[in-house]
């Protein structure tokens, strides 16, 4: 794999796993709600995915800078 | 039973310039996470002599303001006292937040976070004679409960917030206990090792627990112009005076015990050696002296900013605590040589202050504290105001949003 294309490949990988964790919130949510959990404490549930996810991403873009193959060199 | 809560406007200027100011320091705190994470642990003072940083300094430092809170709500949850229900919600969701803090600062402190769910894999990858396997236990359970408890008080479920409230204190007890043990159980340290460690750590909670949120409470009630009952917090300061002398009392007698010959070199250097300033003025000026001399004061004890004084010393003094035990805890070399100097070995570790830690560190501050600020926007956590006065309607954050929004409990 060309250098050039390490971030651009990075990035998707990102979306990709962000797609992953955001499904995986909704989930949470969504067996939240099944369990009985009141829709008014749906938006306080948001504010804190949403800041997980933040983490997430966090994560994700540190790791795959770390570690993501550099094939080329 | 007949006190109501509601969730705060949040509309102000003043608000969403906390949140933004909030904001911007965790989003700094994230970025100098990425910077350790890809240069190493190095940039955040850590080395091979000093292994455990500021990350653990943060995390004792919060599971105990979080094990605190979480058994001061149980004073009313549990024993019933009615006056202290108008922050018991609050206190629950402090525990929650803190807990959610101290978790995060484990995670930093990994070096290799994505690696974290090996420490609940209990019986099968970990060692379970370990004190940190036991604690991933007692952690774990602990958000679950916090949770659940929290669920239970929002549900008005009485029975099951007594059962859980019961089941609370005891886990936060044994979360404590625990990480008291951690420390206190390894025999190769000499400043760590100390039966009564578990003990300590549990008193030190307490106070932390509860000069914090005897702050949170008074500034978010006079943020949100909600009406305070100073005696509240004068009780509480009572309570807080008390837990300080049992929390002096256990850490001279650890001290002393650790002083008597013939192994006593370490705790020498502790009370006399480069982190001494740290121990005294921060530990026993901050933590003990002076506020037992503000809340034992005829005046500045029945004085709501002189016992706020008070809160904030022995919230930044036991702050000093942690990082008294932590970091010369670690620093003083291992009796692995006794009697000899091995190079560097035989030599007191340093722990430089880095510009990532710093900037860091707040990070895992700010982020709890923006958790507690969208749970006060969005969640029913304190109680609803009297009637304002005429005139001065919808001004500050304590308008009610609605009338169906605040919740008998």
């Amino acid at each position: 794999m060309e250098s050039s294309l390490r971030p651009v490949v990075m990035i998707v990988e990102i979306i990709v796993l962000m797609g992953v964790i955001g499904s995986l919130f909704l989930g949470v949510k969504l067996t939240a709600l099944d369990f009985g959990m009141e829709e008014k404490y749906k938006r306080f549930l948001c504010w804190v995915f949403m800041i997980m996810g933040c983490l997430a991403l966090v994560f994700f873009i540190a790791h795959l800078v770390t570690f993501y193959p550099r094939l080329s060199t | 039973m007949g006190l109501t809560f509601s969730k705060i406007e949040g509309k102000s200027k003043e608000f969403y310039t906390l949140f933004i100011l909030l904001s911007i320091f965790s989003l700094i705190g994230f970025i100098c996470f990425m910077v350790s994470y890809i240069s190493g642990h190095h940039v955040l003072g850590s080395s091979s002599i000093i292994p455990w940083g500021m990350p653990i300094t943060i995390t004792i430092y919060f599971i105990g303001l979080s094990a605190g809170s979480l058994i001061l709500s149980s004073l009313t949850y549990v024993f019933g006292k009615e006056e202290y229900r108008p922050i018991a919600r609050l206190a629950v969701f402090l525990a929650i937040v803190l807990i959610f803090g101290a978790m995060i600062g484990i995670a930093l402190d990994l070096g290799r976070p994505e690696k974290s769910w090996r420490l609940f894999m209990f019986f099968v990858l970990n060692n379970m004679r370990s004190m940190f396997a036991v604690n991933g236990i007692l952690y774990g359970g602990y958000f679950l409960i916090g949770v659940v408890y929290l669920g239970a008080i929002f549900a008005e479920n009485y029975k099951f917030i007594k059962l859980m409230g019961k089941i609370a204190i005891g886990w936060a007890a044994l979360v404590h206990m625990g990480t008291g043990a951690i420390f206190g159980f390894i025999a190769t340290r000499p400043i760590f090792f100390s039966p009564i460690k578990p003990f300590e750590f549990l008193t030190a909670a307490m106070v932390s627990g509860l000069a914090l949120l005897m702050i949170a409470v008074v500034a978010v009630f006079k943020f949100t112009k909600r009406d305070l009952k100073q005696e509240l917090i004068f009780s509480l300061s009572r309570l807080l005076r008390i837990l300080i002398v049992v929390l002096a009392v256990m850490v001279l007698v650890d001290k002393l015990t650790h002083l008597y010959s013939p192994h006593r070199e370490a705790t020498v250097w502790l009370l006399t050696g480069p982190y001494s300033w740290i121990f005294w003025l921060l530990q026993v000026g901050f933590a003990y002296i002076l506020p037992l001399i503000i809340l034992f004061h005829p005046g500045y004890s029945k004085n709501l900013k002189g016992v706020m004084v008070a809160a904030f010393l022995v919230v930044i003094g036991i702050f000093g605590e942690r990082f008294s035990l932590v970091v010369p805890g670690t620093a003083y070399p291992l009796p692995l040589y006794p009697g000899k100097i091995e190079g560097i070995w035989g030599m007191a570790g340093s722990f430089p202050i880095t510009p990532v830690e710093s900037f860091m560190s707040p990070g895992i501050f700010t982020l709890a504290g923006l958790l507690f600020l969208v749970g006060l926007k969005n969640l029913e956590l304190l109680p609803v105001l009297p009637p304002p006065p005429q005139g001065t309607e919808g001004k500050g954050e304590g308008a009610q949003p609605a009338p169906e929004a605040a919740k008998k409990t």
